[in-house]
């Protein structure tokens, strides 16, 4: 345990990802590094958090709310995956971080992950929370986010669920038009 | 045990032919090494335009895999939309949306399976959600929708 302990220690860092080190100052990016690498280190995985600096960068947001922002993510990430398990993919667990920063509660993701064993929970965590951002009550949605997973639905059934769906039970996608797919 | 044949063994022909000096054509190692310069800068050759041929399939494949997916605003009196998220790493210059007409924006992207979250970026200095998509908890205090796209 403690050579562990000494070679985690002594391990070379990790390298910087080019894209934090080309858009922040060296001192604001190693500040960053520290959260990225340790999200790294857990497993988890990194492109989300950094996708999160870029983002506060291009908002021109202060370095503290950035690096508190990261480590709120990092956290996230780490709570879904100890409720999804190890093999959970990278996909899910962003979704599913997303989900508990939104206020989820990770029973509802274990759940889920019952209800859809083998199967990703991308579709139906982010049709889950499209849902209650645009209005239905979490409970509501849940219910119906259950059923469809209840009875093996399939992530476009999850994807093309809208607010009015819920009341009329059809499917029609809102948001940015996709072709050739689904949204 | 002796190495050495006796006189009167009928091998002694075979032996002095093998002992006998063999003549090197002139020039014959210079031959070969140019031989073996030229196969080896045939199979550089080889594994450059291979490796060429990954990346302009690599490259196709990028420009061509994924959904097309069009993100449109209205804001008639702006004067530019710019396209920021996920999936161009924010940068807040790369991606423009277009005039499309009643003060109307729009711009297709391809993008690969998965959740991204994006924002307008209006005149440079504002940010506006999608008022079509589904909003997302921002930490930084901005508008930011959120967009899925699913593999075929």
């Amino acid at each position: 345990m403690l050579t562990v302990l000494i070679a985690a220690a002594t391990a070379p860092a990790k390298a910087q990802d080019p894209r934090i080190s080309a858009r922040f100052p060296a001192a604001a990016a190693a500040r960053l590094d520290v959260v990225i690498d340790s999200a790294g280190r857990e497993g988890l995985p990194t492109d989300p958090l950094v996708l999160r600096a870029l983002e506060g960068q291009a908002k021109n947001v202060p370095l503290d709310r950035i690096v508190d922002a990261l480590g709120r993510l990092r956290d996230a990430l780490h709570a879904a995956r100890v409720t999804l398990g190890p093999s959970a993919a990278a996909t899910e667990l962003t979704t599913a971080a997303a989900a508990l920063e939104a206020g989820v509660p990770d029973a509802r993701l274990a759940e889920l992950r019952q209800l859809r064993s083998g199967q990703s929970l991308t579709a139906p965590l982010a049709a889950y929370l499209d849902l209650i951002a645009s209005g239905v009550s979490a409970s509501q949605a849940w219910s119906r986010i259950a059923d469809l997973a209840r009875h093996r639905a399939t992530d476009a059934d999850f994807v093309q669920l809208t607010p009015t769906d819920i009341q009329r039970g059809r499917d029609h996608p809102p948001g940015p038009a996709t072709s050739g797919g689904s949204r | 045990m002796s190495d050495e044949l006796a006189p009167d063994d009928p091998l002694q022909p075979a032996l002095a032919d093998l002992r006998r000096p063999v003549g090197v054509e002139p020039g014959l190692w210079t031959r070969a090494r140019v031989r073996a310069r030229r196969r080896i800068v045939s199979r550089t050759v080889r594994v450059v335009v291979l490796v060429l041929c990954l990346g302009a399939a690599d490259f196709f494949w990028r420009q061509h895999a994924g959904t097309s997916v069009t993100f449109a605003l209205t804001a008639p009196s702006v004067r530019s939309v710019a396209l920021v998220g996920d999936f161009n790493d924010w940068r807040i210059d790369q991606v423009k949306l277009h005039r499309v007409g009643n003060g109307g924006w729009e711009t297709t992207v391809r993008l690969a399976p998965g959740r991204y979250r994006f924002a307008y970026l209006v005149n440079h200095d504002e940010w506006r959600a999608d008022a079509r998509a589904a909003s997302v908890a921002d930490d930084f205090g901005r508008p930011t929708s959120v967009v899925t796209v699913l593999g075929r």
